[in-house]
């Protein structure tokens, strides 16, 4: 008897049920536009196995999540090939879901008796913002934390519970070591669980309901088994979408910035691309209209995505007939399309200021606050140095750090002339940002 | 089966997707078995850790010394215990030996009694110059690189395989 006949026994029909799946007719024959659910699966597959990965040297605590996520990129074997893997594959994927839907919509294969296929989709693809929201925190570095303060600070924009909301997305007041454990377990646990549960749901449906196919069903002549014409469109697809990533990996490694400074005011937070359009909106709706950006246009999307189905209830599937939903997915399109090229080319708002990280590296790498203190933290024999950007002028912080006897008589300061031209203004570029 | 559908069609495109597969599989498994396997395989380069002044130790009468070492494990820097037995001989020269048990890993002790070590585990017993007098200690007892500065003493703290008749690095 052959594994194959052993199996088969063994697994009482399951391989005939299979089979049928495979066999399954693909209307109007294979194509590469059909593949896009495919690479999703894919997609969703690599970022789990790269994230199994991460997590071996990683660790959810202020105290170490930078430190690892530093061994990870430079030390660790390949390293930066898993977390560009990772990274990248977060990137690819948001523009694969958003070409999956786009065709959905446009093939108006969302329609009857295929509602909740669209519904499911829709989650998956909330759940996908979820993860991109909730990873960035985890390595803890400037753009991890500016990012998750304003991310969560959006949220607590919503009227009568935002107060509430912010307080539950941090674990507390402010973004910190409990926000950091909250988050990587939502990434790590509750949305991929939640996910898989979902993509479930949705393939199931796929198997029952069978495949969109083209809008115009009339005019279908040609059907191609789904194994193997449509696979291997679809392993290529996945095979080039493997390969960008991997070169993306390699020629723009995923970044890490310095370490998480929540003192440092200078640093101008930015999102990934793919929160652009909400980072722009917000540009444009102040003060009292800024819950409109915050909070009414992104629940008004989500609430149409959701219902879109139940909205739009024409069985016309032909996109040159349904000049209404087409104009409204070009106009969302277009937004989230503009809103996004306009974030990348506008410069960072608020008043341009230098960034005083080096300046803050040195304060602490020279032990300055073993004497000085600034908010109360750091040594008593010398005097504080909060608002010491207001009492001195920088010629004469340069001076003074040169030789601190000659500015200010009796002073026990050790000079710092050993410091570089440029360490000293990094030095008081920081001095002077303490107002 | 639509018409235009051949038996060498579909294994050709059976063939191309076992060999895409295969492709990506194996772009996968290089950086994640590498990822996994390397960094285990790390040898720490030791340095000298002061283990301090000596000058009370006996002739021929073992003594335990607690002494910190920097280790860097991954990302994490930290000061670690660790204790060696130095024994003076009576030409004044130093022997220095690993704790632990060249069986399976066990800490012994020193018998002033009966002049040997001996461990409790598996019941080896050691000579005071290392040498195994029983049990079924594979190997002598393993001595660590040591040297005197200025009064103190210094110690490279390295580990060794357990269970094998050589001393090799661990």
């Amino acid at each position: 008897m052959s594994i194959g006949e052993w199996l088969e026994t063994r697994a009482g029909g399951a391989g005939e049920v299979a089979r049928d799946l495979l066999r399954k007719p693909i209307l109007g024959g294979a194509s590469y536009i059909f593949s896009l659910g495919a690479l999703n699966l894919f997609l969703f597959i690599n970022q789990l196995v790269t994230g199994m990965f991460l997590m071996m040297y990683y660790v959810p605590s202020p105290d170490h999540a930078y430190g690892a996520v530093q061994f990870i990129q430079k030390e660790a074997t390949f390293g930066y090939v898993v977390r560009g893997l990772h990274f990248w594959g977060a990137s690819v994927m948001i523009v694969s879901l958003m070409l999956h839907a786009s065709r959905v919509f446009i093939f108006g294969a969302y329609k009857k008796p295929r509602e909740l296929m669209w519904v499911s989709g829709t989650i998956l693809l909330f759940l996908v913002f979820g993860f991109a929201f909730t990873g960035y925190l985890l390595p803890w570095d400037q753009k991890a934390y500016w990012a998750t303060v304003v991310g969560t600070n959006v949220a607590g924009t919503a009227p009568v519970a935002g107060g509430l909301v912010v307080r539950i997305l941090r674990g507390g007041s402010d973004v910190s070591a409990l926000t950091l454990t909250r988050f990587f377990t939502i990434h790590t646990q509750i949305l991929p669980w939640t996910l898989a549960l979902v993509a479930g749901v949705h393939l199931t449906l796929l198997q029952f309901l069978g495949h969109g196919g083209p809008w115009d069903l009339a005019k279908v002549r040609k059907a191609d088994p789904f194994y193997p014409d449509q696979v291997f469109k679809d392993m290529v697809l996945i095979f080039f979408a493997f390969a960008l990533m991997l070169a993306l990996a390699n020629a723009f490694p995923a970044k890490l910035e310095a370490l998480a400074d929540p003192t440092d005011h200078s640093y101008n937070p930015r999102p990934e691309w793919y929160f652009y359009f909400l980072f722009q909106l917000l540009h444009y709706t102040e003060g009292k209209y800024e819950v409109v950006g915050t909070f009414l246009i992104p629940n008004i999307f989500v609430a149409a995505m959701l219902l879109l189905p139940f909205i739009d209830k024409s069985p016309e599937r032909d996109p040159k007939k349904r000049p209404k939903a087409i104009a409204a997915w070009g106009l969302v399109a277009t937004g989230y399309m503009a809103l996004t090229v306009l974030a990348v080319v506008s410069p960072s708002g608020g008043v341009a200021q230098k960034p005083v990280t080096e300046g803050r590296k040195l304060y602490i790498s020279l032990g300055c606050a073993s004497c000085h203190s600034i908010n109360g933290v750091g040594g008593k024999v010398a005097p504080p140095l909060d608002k010491v950007g207001t009492r001195r002028d920088r010629a004469w912080l340069i001076a003074h750090f040169r030789d601190p006897q000659k500015m200010t008589p009796g002073s026990i300061m050790p000079k710092y002339d050993q410091l570089s031209q440029q360490q000293l203004e990094e030095l008081t570029d920081y001095m002077l940002s303490l107002k | 089966m639509p018409e235009n559908y051949s038996d060498s069609r579909r294994k050709f495109l059976g063939y191309a997707i076992g060999g895409i597969a295969g492709a990506i599989t194996i772009g996968y498994a290089i950086p994640l078995a590498s990822y996994l396997v390397k960094p285990s395989l790390a040898k720490s380069e030791e340095q000298w850790s002061l283990v301090g002044d000596i000058s009370g130790l006996g002739t021929d009468q073992p003594k335990s010394f607690t002494f910190l070492s920097n280790v860097k494990l991954g990302w994490v820097e930290e000061k670690v215990e660790h204790d060696v037995w130095v024994v003076k001989k009576p030409d004044g020269t130093l022997t220095v030996f690993s704790p632990v048990c060249p069986h399976l890993g066990c800490g012994y002790r020193w018998n002033e009694q009966s002049g040997r070590f001996e461990c409790p585990c598996h019941a080896s017993v050691f000579s005071l110059d290392g040498k195994v007098l029983g049990g079924p200690a594979p190997r002598p007892l393993d001595t660590l690189p040591a040297k005197m500065e200025d009064g103190n003493l210094y110690v490279k703290y390295e580990k060794f395989r357990l269970g094998i008749a050589t001393k090799v690095e661990a």
